[in-house]
C-alpha cells in the first residue's frame, strides 16, 4: 500500500504549479465575496436574522459549482496524463500498484483542491465577525466536513474519468461532458423523464413544479452537487431523514454522493488496471 | 542459479501488428545482458512485459524467479527500471524524483550520494523540467539505482548521453554489475553494447535472431567472407540458385551488385551460376565481415535467408547457452 507516497508526490507537485494558486485566488476572492454580499447586502436573502446557517446555505450552491469546475481542471489529466506523457513509466517502474496510483491521485489532487477550500472558509470568518453574522462552531466544521467530502467526491469521479482513458483529450472531452450534463443540463432530465412516463403529454403541474412526484424529485436530486446542496441542508438544520419517502432524506443525499463518489472510480480504476501502457 | 530473465513463446500482437512473435530467452543471474535492434524491433515491447506495462498476447515473462504479471510489484521492488520514453516531473527537483523512488521503495538511501553517483548533484535542489536530456537520463538512472536491485532493466540508456556520458554509464553498469547485480539494457547501437555485455541478443521485427558472446559473434563474423559481386544485369532465379550452394549464408542483390556471404563454399561456383543463368561478372571483391555487417546483416530489411543464418549461427557457437528463435 503506496498510496500515500503517491500522493504526496502528486501534491508535490501540484503544489508549484500556478494553477492551484490560481485556484486558491479565485475561491478566496468567490468566498469573501459571497460571504460580504450575505453580511452586508441583506436584500439577497431573505433572513431576517444573519446566522452562520444562512451563511452557509447562501455560499453552498456557488461553493458547489466551484468544486466541480474546479475539480475538473486538476483531475482530468491526472492519470490519463501520466499514461501518456510517458511520465508513468516512471511512476509503475517503481513499485506501485496501479490501485495505489489511482487513491493516491484521487488522495493527492482532493487535498490539492481542499487546501483552497478550507483557506476560504477561514478567510470567512473574518467577514463572519465584522458582518456581525451569528457564529455557530459546529456548523461551520458541519459544513466544512460536508464540503471536504464533495470535493473527495468530485475528485474520484474525475480521476476515475482519467483513469479509464489513455488519452488526455479523451479524459478533457469525457470529463467536459459529465460536467455540463450533471451541473448544466440536468433539469431536463427529471422533466424529460416525468413526459415520458405521461405518455407525451406535458404532466400537470410540470411547469408550475406544485404537484412532482417523488421518482421525478429523486431523478431532480441525483447530480452530485444536488446531493450536496441536500446534505448540507441536512447538516445544518439538523434533520436528515425528511417528510418525503427515504430515497428523498438528506442521509440518502449522503449514499449517492458516496455513489458518486465509487462507481466511476471503480470502472475507472478496472479499465486502467487491464490497459496496455 | 535461478535465471534473472526468462521469457517463454512472449508474443505480443498490438491489434494486427505483431511486435513479438515467439521469443524465447534466459539471461542468467549476474550478467550483463545486452539486448540489441534496430528501433521498432520490439525491445520496449519486450521490457514493458517484464515491467507488467503492457500484458503479453501469449507466453511468459519471468524476472527472478517471479511471474511478471501476478507478482509485478514484488519484482518492481527488487528491480531498478530505466524505462524508454519517460517524463520527469517538471516541477519537481532531482533530488524529490530521487526521494520518491526510495520512499516508494521503503529505502533509507540518501537522494543526494545517489545523484553524486550519477555526476548531477550540483543540481539536486534544481527542478527537473529545467533539465538537459542528458541530465534527466542521469536522474531516472540515479532512482533505478536506488534499494540496490538485484536486476537492472535499462532501455536505451544511453539516449541523450554525449560520448563522456555513455562512458560513465557504462562504467556505472560494471559497478553495479560487480556489486552483483543483473544488468539488462537494449540498444540500438552495437558498440554501445560489444565493450561492457557478456552475451547479447539481437531482435529483428518482433523476432530473436541469435543470441551469442560478443566473442562468439566476432568468430561468426571473422570466418564469413563477404563477396560483392558486380554483373550486368541479376538474371532471373540466379539469387535462389545461389542460395542453394553448399556454404551459402546469405544472398542481398541491390541493383546490380550480388552479395554473398560465404562461410567456406566455392567462390567460382557462385560465379559460374550468375555466368550459366546469363550474366556477365563485371567485377568482383571479397572482404570479411565486421562486427558492425554483421549486426547490419542480422537486422537488415532486405535480409533474406534468415533462419538457415540463423541456425548456422547457432551451431557455430560453442560457449554458453545459445538460444536461437525462428
Amino acid at each position: 500500500m503506496t498510496w500515500a507516497v503517491v500522493a504526496r508526490k502528486d501534491f508535490n507537485d501540484a503544489r508549484r504549479s500556478r494553477s492551484l494558486w490560481g485556484l486558491s485566488a479565485a475561491f478566496l476572492v468567490l468566498a469573501l465575496l459571497f460571504a460580504g454580499l450575505y453580511a452586508f447586502v441583506p436584500e439577497v436573502t431573505a433572513d431576517e436574522e444573519m446566522s452562520t446557517v444562512g451563511l452557509m446555505t447562501f455560499l453552498a450552491a456557488p461553493i458547489a459549482l466551484f468544486v466541480a469546475v474546479a475539480s475538473l481542471v486538476v483531475a482530468y489529466k491526472s492519470v490519463a496524463g501520466e499514461a501518456e506523457s510517458g511520465s508513468g513509466k516512471l511512476l509503475l517502474g517503481l513499485p506501485h500498484t496501479r490501485r495505489d496510483v489511482v487513491l493516491g491521485k484521487v488522495v493527492g489532487r482532493s487535498l490539492v483542491l481542499a487546501v483552497p477550500v478550507l483557506v476560504g472558509l477561514v478567510a470567512m470568518l473574518a467577514i463572519v465577525f465584522v458582518g456581525e453574522v451569528t457564529f455557530s462552531a459546529a456548523d461551520y466544521v458541519l459544513f466544512g466536513l460536508v464540503t471536504m467530502l464533495f470535493v473527495l467526491v468530485y475528485m474520484a469521479f474525475f480521476v476515475g474519468i482519467s483513469a479509464s482513458t489513455t488519452s488526455t483529450a479523451r479524459a478533457a472531452t469525457l470529463s467536459v461532458l459529465a460536467l455540463v450534463i450533471l451541473e448544466f443540463a440536468w433539469d431536463v432530465v427529471p422533466i424529460g423523464a416525468w413526459f415520458v412516463a405521461n405518455g407525451f403529454v406535458v404532466p400537470p403541474g410540470l411547469f408550475s413544479g406544485a404537484a412532482m412526484p417523488d421518482w421525478v424529485a429523486f431523478l431532480a436530486n441525483m447530480p452530485p452537487s444536488s446531493a450536496y446542496l441536500n446534505s448540507v441542508g441536512g447538516v445544518l438544520t439538523g434533520s436528515m431523514s425528511g417528510a418525503g419517502p427515504w430515497y428523498l432524506s438528506q442521509w440518502f443525499s449522503l449514499v449517492v454522493l458516496a455513489v458518486w463518489g465509487i462507481v466511476p472510480l471503480v470502472v475507472g480504476y478496472l479499465r486502467y488496471n487491464r490497459a496496455d501502457l | 542459479m535461478a535465471s534473472a530473465i526468462e521469457l517463454t513463446g512472449l508474443t505480443k500482437h498490438f491489434g494486427e501488428v505483431v511486435a513479438l512473435e515467439d521469443v524465447d530467452l534466459t539471461v542468467e543471474e549476474g550478467e550483463i545482458f545486452g539486448f540489441l535492434g534496430p528501433n521498432g524491433a520490439g525491445k520496449s515491447t519486450t521490457i514493458d512485459t517484464l515491467l507488467d506495462f503492457i500484458r503479453p498476447t501469449s507466453g511468459s515473462a519471468r524476472v527472478l524467479g517471479l511471474d511478471a504479471q501476478r507478482d509485478s510489484l514484488e519484482i518492481r521492488r527488487r528491480t531498478g527500471v530505466l524505462p524508454d520514453a519517460y517524463q520527469v516531473y517538471d516541477r519537481l527537483t532531482g533530488r524529490q524524483h530521487v526521494q520518491f523512488a526510495i520512499d516508494s521503495k521503503g529505502t533509507d538511501d540518501d537522494p543526494l550520494a545517489l545523484l553524486e553517483r550519477v555526476g548531477i548533484a550540483d543540481a539536486a535542489d534544481r527542478r527537473a523540467g529545467g533539465y538537459s536530456k542528458g541530465m534527466r537520463q542521469r536522474l531516472v538512472l540515479a532512482m533505478a539505482l536506488v534499494g540496490a536491485p538485484e536486476i537492472l532493466i535499462l532501455d536505451e540508456p544511453s539516449t541523450g548521453l554525449d560520448p563522456n556520458g555513455a562512458r560513465e554509464m557504462r562504467q556505472l553498469i560494471r559497478e553495479e554489475s560487480e556489486r552483483g547485480a543483473t544488468v539488462f539494457f537494449s540498444s540500438h547501437i552495437l558498440e554501445q553494447v560489444e565493450a561492457i555485455c557478456d552475451r547479447v541478443a539481437i531482435l529483428n521485427k518482433g523476432r530473436i535472431v541469435t543470441v551469442d558472446t560478443i566473442e562468439g559473434l566476432r568468430d561468426t563474423a571473422g570466418t564469413a567472407t563477404q563477396l560483392s559481386i558486380r554483373v550486368d544485369t541479376v538474371p532471373e532465379g540466379a539469387i535462389e540458385a545461389i542460395e542453394v550452394l553448399d556454404g551459402v549464408q546469405s544472398v542481398n542483390a541491390s541493383g546490380t551488385t550480388v552479395i554473398v556471404r560465404i562461410e567456406d563454399g566455392s567462390k567460382t561456383a557462385i560465379l559460374d551460376v550468375l555466368e550459366s543463368a546469363g550474366a556477365e561478372v563485371l567485377d568482383f571483391s571479397t572482404a570479411e565481415t565486421s562486427l558492425e555487417e554483421l549486426f547490419a546483416q542480422f537486422t537488415t530489411d532486405s535480409q533474406r535467408n534468415r533462419p538457415s543464418e540463423a541456425d548456422a549461427l547457432a551451431s557455430e557457437t560453442e560457449a554458453e547457452p545459445a538460444e536461437v528463435a525462428r
